[in-house]
C-alpha cells in the first residue's frame, strides 16, 4: 500500500511539471492584410484577421533568402509561426518568430 | 637533495589535495546535475587533459580531403543530419540538447573550436569525449574516415556560414513525420495551394538556433 501511494505521490507530483511546461507555437496561414510598424495584419484561411507583431528577432524567409518587414507585401500569402507573449498590461500579444513568403 | 625530493612530494600532494578538495566542494554543491555548466578551472583542467589524451601523431595528422566547396558541402550535409541536434547548424550550439549538457556544447565558431588542429578535431569526432555528450563516430571503415574528415572542412567553414546554408540544413535535419508534414503544408500553400481543411495544429517547441 505504502508503495502504491508512494507511486500516486510522484505520479501527481510530476505530472503537473512534464504537462505545464512552455513551448507552444501556434502557426498562421493566410494573405497579408497590411503592415504597419511593428504590426502585421493577417487574413487567415478561415476569414479572420489577426494581428501578430514583427519585431528584429523574427526571422522573415522568402524561400531561403533573407527578408526585411519591409520586404513582405500586402496582397501575398504568407504562413507565420508565433508565440504568445504578453505586454505590460497583461494582454497576449502574439509574436512572429518565423515567417515564411513566397519564393 | 632529499629535501628537494620531498619538497617536490609535498608540492605535489598538495596541489592533488587541493583539486580534491574543490572538485569535492563542486560535486557536494552540484551532485550529478548537468543543469549547471562546468566553472572556469573545471573547463580550462578539462581542455588541458583533452589536448594531453590526444596522441600526437593523431594530433598532427593532416586533413586528406582536400579543401574544396564539394568537400564542405559533404561536411555540411553530413553536419546537419548527425550533429545539428546537439551542435546547431550554425555551430553555436544553441540546442535544447546542447544547452542541457554539461559541459554545454561549445560555440563551435568560436577559437577554443577554431584552434584545435585537423588531427584534434578529427580525432574527437572518430573517438568521442569520454564524460561529455560526444559520441564517438568512427565507425572503422575508410568511408567513415572520409565523411569525418569532411566533417572537419565544414567545422572550420562555420564561422562563414551563411543563411542559405543553414536554411539548406534545415532540410536535411532529422525530421518527424508531423513535421515533414508540416513543412510540406506550409510550401504547398505559399506555391498557391488550397488552405489545410483542419485548422494548423499547435507546434511544440523548446525553442533554439539555427
Amino acid at each position: 500500500m505504502k508503495r502504491v501511494s508512494a507511486a500516486l505521490f510522484l505520479v501527481f507530483a510530476i505530472a503537473p511539471r512534464v504537462l505545464a511546461h512552455e513551448g507552444h507555437l501556434h502557426k498562421l496561414m493566410g494573405t497579408v492584410a497590411a503592415i504597419h510598424g511593428e504590426r502585421l495584419q493577417v487574413t487567415t484561411t478561415t476569414g479572420e484577421t489577426s494581428e501578430v507583431v514583427v519585431n528584429d528577432k523574427t526571422r522573415i524567409l522568402r524561400g531561403v533568402t533573407a527578408q526585411k518587414a519591409a520586404d513582405i507585401k500586402p496582397g501575398e500569402r504568407i504562413v507565420v509561426v508565433m508565440n504568445e507573449s504578453k505586454n505590460q498590461a497583461g494582454k497576449a500579444l502574439p509574436t512572429a518568430k518565423e515567417i515564411r513568403l513566397r519564393k | 637533495m632529499l629535501r628537494t625530493a620531498f619538497r617536490v612530494v609535498v608540492g605535489l600532494l598538495a596541489i592533488v589535495g587541493a583539486i580534491a578538495v574543490v572538485g569535492g566542494a563542486s560535486f557536494a554543491a552540484r551532485g550529478i546535475s548537468a543543469k549547471t555548466p562546468p566553472g572556469r578551472l573545471e573547463t580550462v583542467m578539462a581542455r588541458r587533459l583533452r589536448s594531453r589524451a590526444i596522441p600526437r601523431a593523431a594530433r598532427e595528422q593532416q586533413n586528406p580531403i582536400p579543401a574544396s566547396a564539394d568537400a564542405i558541402k559533404g561536411g555540411m550535409e553530413h553536419f546537419a543530419d548527425h550533429c545539428a541536434v546537439c551542435h546547431a547548424n550554425d555551430g553555436s550550439g544553441d540546442t535544447e540538447m546542447g544547452r542541457g549538457m554539461s559541459p554545454r556544447a561549445p560555440d563551435m565558431r568560436q577559437a577554443a573550436t577554431q584552434n584545435l588542429t585537423d588531427g584534434e578535431l578529427f580525432y574527437i569526432i572518430e573517438n568521442g569525449v569520454r564524460l561529455t555528450g560526444m559520441p564517438a563516430w568512427g565507425g572503422g571503415s575508410e568511408h567513415d574516415a572520409d565523411d569525418n574528415w569532411r566533417l572537419v572542412r565544414f567545422i572550420r567553414h562555420l564561422p562563414k556560414v551563411t543563411q542559405p546554408e543553414i536554411e539548406t540544413m534545415k532540410g536535411l535535419n532529422p525530421k518527424s513525420p508531423e513535421e515533414y508534414r508540416q513543412d510540406e503544408e506550409t510550401h504547398r500553400f505559399l506555391q498557391g495551394g488550397a488552405a489545410p481543411k483542419t485548422p494548423p495544429p499547435h507546434q511544440h517547441t523548446h525553442g533554439g538556433k539555427g
